[in-house]
């Protein structure tokens, strides 16, 4: 390690090039004999637009000390448009890096033309001169990690009059026998009662008698969502704004098909634990009544919803704008990944994780080593928030199930804010528009780009 | 047999010595989850409360074991090999050390792994008395009480603030020698002082270890009936339909090893890993042909049901379940193999009895 | 980051090494595996669907094994995977295994050329009864690449010393097409030997082929052969296995003498990963030789 401290330390930094403009820059910088430090290792891409981000985090965790991309200019992409998607993944990708305490400036993203040989051997110099500086990376450094004070102490108390959950309970009985009973659905889907005084459990509620165990309480924190896509037939759902949001996310990617759901929508501004404090995952939940439905369950029971703010949203310790250095990011980061044993139950609770084959159970691409070192966790994380960005409708599921208390709901949150604000786009809440990364448009900024707008 | 009487202090304190040469597993509380941790420092050693949800199989059946690596000069070892204690044991995890020593042995299909065997061996396991029930506990269903200590090589009682350190093997007894505290006789029991325990642990203990093994003993979670018969008869789907297959269930279980190969390769080194694999992952028993014996979430947790409580008492006489609770605390779906298997028996005896009338 | 240097190489030299592997030590861990090098890589089918090799492997030291076990193969670095073996134990230096390209592993196989190296560990699993076979008439069944592990116990009662042990033979060798066929090389000498018959089928009628067509459990009733007096050794898809054992058993086989070798996804081959389990049955240690009269008590989770 300590030959990397000394002054002619060459960094290395992995540089994927687009083939028809920036590895062509490239080569006729070399055909021009203009030097620049070799500390790129180039990977050469049919187009900026192929990159998969994971290629970046793989990167990085394996040992890299800088990644720099590069393609053609917008507008003048082989293939039209792929530069265009690549540059709004870019930004989000770099956003993210950030919101984890990767030094921003180890990742750089440019466009270099073919003719611009003199202009690439520069980016080369300044993204080397720039890691050199930082020095070499440590992904996996914990110096600077220490124990968290537990968060949710900041919250005190919850006021429990504003809702009636008895009332809610009722109507929710009656609209569920109604229909299961006219046919109009073949399951509900729902919550019973858990034997061993945990939280409610869900219900799948076929007849009558199944239903006669349907609850409905200040303790239904479940996310019911993913069960939707294994029932045949029609279902109806007890939907929190959560469900709702994760349906409406659903539909917008062609999961589910609405004719064979009902959703009973139930306004909600809260759950609590078994020890009647609030569930972390609820913090910060950006709608409190459900965006689609066909059945209204109010706070009081009735048929209009009331919005009623819950008593964590003034905790704004979530908020990642609020936290200054990029160590403090870090280790924040760190110390939640310290706990985490990739077991995989954020993924499978989330609603967003649907995949039939996870990028960790390939083998033919070997994405992830199933080591659990720090490198292969971060890896997972990393990419599965990538995965997430502008998908991910923070219903909290994840927080929620973690065996091990993991809390990294505050990145997607921080992923989701950023993408609301560049793009005008939040998941779950209309089911007739795009989702923001799967387009783009002329007028993206490039926040963090070599050349482009400081971030 | 040795006992020392000494106080959480010393103790704590004599565990701190012994770290310069031992790796030691113990309860700890990190952001607010009690988990066994490997620690550093005695200090944050919490004994005598809640279960810390995960299991001390780490120091057995790591999550990750290096166990050989490739080299160009051939196969070297890569299995870990500094001694290890394990402190802070409750009766459930001592009975499931004691069944894993069963399963990782010639007794369950003729092989004896040994890089489960070194670990063993390296192994000190220092048990304490469960004073505190966890949510959806049911050890005793299992032939399991809270004084439970065979197989442990010490095991402390606590007496009002001070422990009791009954020395069960003789040849551990040297780990002890450091330690600030004074010798007393063994208690065969553990402490006098129940007053203050929950409802739950008030009826009277019986004055022997009762032993989950024990072909004689009864425990009361007991499936006796032809595979083939609980296979079509029972309705699997019922109580496996919230199931998300996110595997927490066995990772957080104290006996479940089922385990996967992985090879690595590191700067030209290849290791070869072993790491924790789960019955509930849909891809678990996937043939690289595509077909998969076990395609839906039904069938992997009957696997993972009637694995625990049919296939190894067939093999091995033993019903692989402590009813610690933990897979029941942790699911998200909120499957709960408690109730599952108390079903499946009632079941089992109606279709008896109806039998038994025609 | 792949790819050994010196640099590598005298570290780990320097550290403390404990070579476990050096020749039959091996056996005492089941772990450990030993070097084999491939000797030879023989294309067997030759169609666009199905691409079969066959490696012909010298192991570091000798591996003795009986007909129906199988091994675990390392390509270091990508995984391990498990092959019966497909050549008479007799041959003791060197070993051939069939391998279809299916997955991550078989694929760095087919890409491994003479000279290169595997390792291997084993044998696992249970063999063939063939102490309990001599006296009989024995009839062999196999589809596609079913035929490999079958290959052991035909070689080897094809010795004329044990030939004389067992009855009529009859060959009953299914494929998909022509070109699906393996060990071709063999079934001259197969046919040759004494009472003896050895038959090919294809799924569909094609062009130049005078052989049988149709399925293998249809085309039993036609073969004369004595149902009272026969075992019958069957390995092919579990379709194909399934059809056969009723046709046989229809016919009045008893069930205890109907043979098969079933395959399923393996790690440890020891039955301590819990992965090739039927019910309490381990196909890697009670198996992955059973007779249908097995089968038939066990959960259908295969």
């Amino acid at each position: 390690m300590d030959e990397k401290l000394k002054d002619n330390w060459c960094p290395t930094i992995v540089a994927f090039l687009c083939n028809w403009c920036s590895y062509a820059g490239a080569d006729l910088a070399g055909t021009s004999r203009l030097q620049y430090p070799p500390s790129i290792r180039i990977i050469r891409v049919p187009c900026s637009g192929r990159i998969n981000p994971q290629y970046i985090i793989r990167a990085l965790v394996d040992g890299a000390d800088g990644v720099l991309v590069s393609g053609c200019h917008p507008g003048d992409c082989h293939y039209l448009t792929g530069n265009m998607y690549a540059r709004r993944r870019f930004v989000v990708l770099k956003r993210l890096l950030d919101i984890c305490g990767f030094e921003p400036e180890r990742v750089q993203f440019t466009w270099v033309s073919a003719s611009e040989g003199g202009r690439f051997a520069q980016v080369v110099e300044s993204i080397t001169d720039t890691v050199r500086k930082l020095g070499p990376a440590l992904p996996g450094d914990m110096t600077a990690v220490s124990e968290s004070n537990n968060r949710s102490e900041s919250v005190t108390s919850v006021s429990l009059t504003d809702f009636d959950y008895r009332v809610q309970e009722s109507k929710i009985r009656m609209l569920s026998e109604e229909l299961l009973s006219s046919g109009k659905v073949d399951v509900v889907l729902g919550f019973r009662e858990d034997t061993d005084d945990g939280a409610p459990v869900p219900l799948f509620a076929r007849t009558r008698e199944d239903l006669q165990k349907l609850v409905w309480n200040r303790h239904c924190w479940r996310n019911l969502s993913p069960y939707l896509k294994q029932l045949n037939g029609k279902a109806a759902i007890i939907a929190k704004p959560c469900d709702s949001r994760a349906i409406v996310n659903l539909l917008v990617e062609n999961q589910l098909s609405r004719e064979n759901i009902v959703i009973i929508g139930v306004e909600c501004n809260g759950m609590l634990d078994l020890n009647d404090m609030p569930i972390r995952g609820c913090e910060g939940c950006p709608s409190k009544v459900p965006p689609v439905y066909d059945h209204a369950v109010a706070s009081d029971g009735g048929n209009e919803f009331m919005g009623l703010p819950s008593p964590a949203d003034q905790d704004n310790s979530n908020d990642t704008r609020t936290m200054r250095s990029v160590h403090e990011r870090r280790a924040r980061f760190l110390r939640e990944i310290d706990k985490c044993i990739l077991c995989y139950t954020c993924r499978q609770a989330c609603p967003g994780c649907y995949c039939a084959a996870c990028f960790t159970d390939r083998k033919m691409t070997n994405w992830h080593q199933a080591d659990a070192d720090l490198g292969e966790k971060i890896a997972f994380h990393l990419t599965r928030a990538m995965h997430l960005a502008g998908r991910c409708v923070s219903c909290g599921a994840c927080e929620n199930v973690c065996p091990s208390g993991v809390n990294l709901k505050y990145i997607y949150d921080g992923i989701n804010d950023f993408i609301n604000d560049q793009y005008g786009y939040r998941a779950g809440i209309d089911p007739e528009v795009p989702p923001a990364m799967s387009s783009y448009s002329t007028t993206d900024r490039e926040i963090g780009f070599l050349g482009g707008e400081r971030p | 047999m040795k006992a020392i009487e000494i106080t959480l202090s010393s103790f704590i304190e004599g565990i701190g010595l012994l770290l310069e040469n031992y790796s030691v597993l113990a309860p700890v509380r990190y952001d607010g989850i009690l988990d066994f941790r490997w620690i550093d420092d005695p200090l944050k050693i919490e004994l005598g409360g809640q279960l810390p949800y995960k299991s001390p199989k780490e120091a057995l059946f790591p999550r990750v074991e290096p166990i050989i690596r490739f080299e160009k000069d051939g196969i070297t070892d890569a299995c870990h090999e500094k001694p290890m204690i394990v402190v802070g044991v409750k009766p459930c995890d001592i009975a499931s050390i004691n069944m894993l020593d069963i399963i990782f042995s010639e007794k369950n299909n003729k092989f004896d792994d040994p890089f489960y065997k070194r670990r063993r061996k390296n192994l000190i396991t220092i048990g304490i008395e469960c004073t505190q029930k966890s949510r959806g506990c049911f050890c005793e269903e299992l032939g399991i009480d809270r004084s439970f200590s065979d197989g442990c090589d010490a095991f402390i009682s606590v007496n009002g603030d001070k422990l009791i350190i009954n020395i069960l093997n003789p040849e551990a007894g040297s780990v002890f020698s450091g330690f600030d505290g004074r010798p007393v006789e063994s208690m065969a029991s553990a402490s006098k002082e129940d007053d203050h325990i929950r409802p739950d642990f008030a009826e009277d203990r019986p004055s022997t270890p009762q032993y989950s093994t024990d072909p004689d003993h009864d425990a009361k979670l007991d499936i006796s009936a032809d595979e083939r018969d609980l296979f079509d008869s029972i309705p699997w789907n019922i109580y496996s339909e919230s199931c998300l297959g996110c595997g927490t269930c066995t990772y957080v279980c104290p006996t479940c090893h089922c385990f996967e190969f992985r090879d690595v390769e590191k700067d030209g080194v290849v290791t070869r890993n072993r790491c924790w694999d789960s019955c509930m992952y849909p891809k678990f028993t996937l043939h690289a042909s595509g077909h998969n014996p076990r395609p839906t979430q039904k069938e992997r947790f009957r696997q993972r049901v009637l694995h625990k409580y049919l296939y190894l008492k067939r093999n091995c006489s033993i019903i692989a379940c402590t009813g610690c609770g933990r897979c029941i605390r942790s699911c998200p779906g909120g499957v709960n193999i408690h109730r599952t298997v108390k079903d499946i028996i009632s079941r089992i005896e109606a279709q008896d009895r109806k039998g038994a009338v025609e | 980051m792949k790819g050994a240097s010196n640099d590598n190489l005298s570290k780990a030299a320097s550290r403390s090494l404990k070579a476990i592997e050096t020749h039959c030590q091996a056996y005492d861990n089941p772990y450990i595996p030993i070097r084999a090098e491939i000797l030879d890589v023989i294309q067997e089918t030759t169609s666009q669907t199905q691409d079969v090799k066959s490696f012909i492997l010298r192991p570091s030291c000798p591996l003795p094994f009986s007909p129906g076990q199988f091994v675990e193969v390392t390509v270091p670095g990508t995984g391990e995977a498990p092959f019966g073996f497909a050549s008479s134990p007799h041959i003791t230096d060197t070993i051939q295994l069939c391998i279809k390209r299916t997955g991550y592993v078989t694929d760095c196989l087919h890409r491994m050329r003479p000279g290169d190296e595997v390792w291997i560990r084993g044998p696992f699993g249970n063999s063939f009864p063939v102490d309990e076979m001599t006296g009989y008439d024995l009839f062999f069944a196999a589809g596609g690449l079913g035929l490999a592990p079958l290959r052991p116990l035909i070689d080897l009662i094809f010795l004329p010393e044990n030939r004389v042990k067992f009855g009529k033979i009859n060959m009953l060798l299914a494929a998909r097409t022509t070109k699906d066929f393996i060990f071709r090389y063999d079934y001259g000498r197969w046919a040759s030997n004494p009472d003896t018959e050895l038959r090919l089928t294809i799924d569909n009628p094609e062009p130049g082929w005078d052989g049988l067509v149709g399925f293998p459990h249809m085309l039993v009733r036609d073969i004369p052969f004595d149902i009272h007096n026969t075992y019958a050794i069957l390995c092919g898809p579990p379709v194909m296995i399934k059809a056969l054992s009723d046709a046989f058993s229809r016919m009045g086989m008893p069930k205890d003498r109907i043979l098969t070798t079933l395959e399923m996804r393996m790690t440890c081959g020891v039955g301590k990963c819990g992965k090739c389990n039927i019910g309490h049955t381990y196909v890697c240690v009670d198996g992955p030789v059973f007779s249908v009269a097995q089968l038939d008590k066990m959960p259908g989770e295969y």
